[in-house]
């Protein structure tokens, strides 16, 4: 089946939207679907299933995959979803995950708001900007 | 008290509205779909305590809603004016949403992630949404302790919100660029930009309705600023071409007899499918953007745009089943209604 966003690519992920007051399932393709913040950015990107975690069996002598002590995800169950299962994965699988992140943004440092945003933030031009006071921000 | 989408806002001819997500998650908790109903409630019962509590920063006009056991009418209903996402329709066990009387503010709980804060403004006001998305973002993290990483930013279910967590898009109605075929052109020059342009309601190669969203894609190594100011940019030449184009159809006698005919419809039909519904209200808010179109307002073909929706048609027509055609007659009978009574802006 061909996507029915692009009509061009084989269809691989299925997205449920309203439409026509009811949910409608809509096929589309990896790359549609990753425009669309709902596909596998894993698949996306090119990356085979086998080779990632093939690739982390063979550091692991026991043969045992290691689980996120949070939520019980493997490494494999993350490829598989697309979806990372606690904030603490990216802690336990922070060096197979940060080339993945890098490749999808480009990026992998942070440069945005931070926690207790009434305090004083250092904006991308180098100028100090304080932030949630009374709605009232710095030059930015 | 009128919903957000019934006033009025800057270049509201071409932006409908302008919308700012963040997407967050609680320290030391698994996300949402790595829970059972269990690890849901107790997420929905601290939010709920914290909310309610007396020394409570979140403001109270707040009013917060389980999904549990609400008719799949009324779910469809909120997830059509974009209240809660829509697989919250299919599995509302277990989640909830804080929202504002006028449904400009709302935070969805336990979705992909445990919050997901939506602000939403009429017309081109991304920065007055962002202001009051940051604020209240601030006031959740001072509550709940939001799960970050100095390096990643805000942790994130999909990593691809990674960093900012922000989602910032508008909702622009493009009908002079969807006539002449540029949508898909431009769409397609945004992608390496990091930029989508995309159908709103539904896909396919032609927008429904000629609604389209704009919105960023890139959220690690930007800030929340430049992610706007990007955004604002690109939606600025859009809207210019935009301009340019209707200014030409306009002076076309076809195009102007198409607008008349249609209004003419729009107003006297005593059947409208959604998709009439759709074609006649994108027309007659192009006739009014041009100034073909003198007695209405483009906020009340944008409040019928809301109501007409099948599943909140069927609720505010009592919420039974209906039949297709009684369902055409509602909505036709909604449009009369409503374009009989207002003499709006001109």
């Amino acid at each position: 089946m061909l996507c029915q966003c692009c009509g061009k690519n084989p269809a691989t992920t299925y997205v449920k939207i309203i439409s026509g007051g009811r949910l409608v399932e809509y096929a589309l393709c990896s790359e549609c679907a990753l425009q669309l913040g709902c596909g596998n950015f894993f698949t996306g990107l090119g990356y085979r299933l086998n080779d990632l975690v093939g690739e982390f069996f063979a550091s692991d002598e026991s043969g045992d995959e290691s689980r996120c002590q949070c939520c019980g995800s493997s490494f494999s169950d993350i490829v598989r979803s697309g979806r990372v299962g606690c904030a603490e994965c990216y802690r336990t699988f922070y060096d197979r995950l940060l080339p993945v992140i890098r490749q999808i943004h480009g990026s992998d440092t942070h440069r945005g708001k931070r926690p207790g945003g009434s305090l004083p933030q250092v904006q991308p031009d180098g100028e100090l900007a304080l932030r949630g006071t009374a709605g009232k921000e710095g030059k930015q | 008290m009128r919903c957000w989408y019934e006033i009025a806002g800057p270049e509201r001819g071409t932006v409908i509205s302008s919308r700012v997500c963040f997407s967050r998650n609680l320290r030391g908790v698994p996300f949402p779909p790595k829970l059972n109903f269990r690890g849901k409630k107790a997420v929905l019962d601290q939010v709920q305590k914290t909310v309610f509590s007396e020394k409570s920063s979140i403001p109270r006009y707040f009013s917060f809603t389980e999904l549990s056991g609400m008719k799949s009418g009324q779910l469809l209903a909120l997830a059509e004016r974009g209240v809660i996402p829509p697989d919250f329709v299919e599995q509302p066990d277990g989640r909830a949403f804080l929202a504002t009387e006028d449904e400009s503010c709302s935070v969805m709980i336990n979705g992909e992630d445990h919050f997901l804060i939506q602000v939403r403004q009429a017309g081109l006001a991304l920065n007055e949404a962002y202001r009051r998305a940051d604020k209240l973002d601030t006031i959740l993290d001072e509550s709940f302790s939001f799960a970050f990483d100095d390096q990643l930013g805000f942790l994130t279910r999909n990593p691809a919100l990674l960093g900012t967590g922000m989602t910032v898009s508008f909702n622009l109605h493009l009908p002079a660029l969807t006539e002449t075929g540029a949508v898909a052109r431009i769409a397609s020059n945004l992608r390496p930009l990091g930029i989508s342009l995309r159908s709103t309601l539904g896909f396919g190669a032609r927008p429904r309705g000629a609604v389209c969203r704009l919105s960023n894609q890139m959220t690690l190594g930007i800030s929340e600023q430049e992610a706007i100011t990007n955004l604002c940019g690109i939606a600025g030449q859009i809207i210019a071409q935009e301009r340019a184009e209707r200014n030409k159809l306009a002076r076309s006698i076809s195009i102007q007899d198409t607008v008349g005919r249609s209004l003419g419809i729009f107003r006297s039909a005593r059947l409208l499918s959604y998709d009439e519904f759709l074609n006649f209200a994108s027309i007659v808010r192009f006739g009014i953007a041009t100034g073909l179109v003198h007695e209405i307002g483009v906020e009340t073909i944008d409040l019928l745009a809301m109501r007409a929706q099948p599943a909140n048609l069927a609720l505010a027509f009592g919420g039974g089943a209906q039949s297709p055609e009684e369902e055409c007659a509602a909505r036709a009978e909604l449009v009369r209604k409503t374009l009989a009574s207002p003499a709006k802006d001109p």
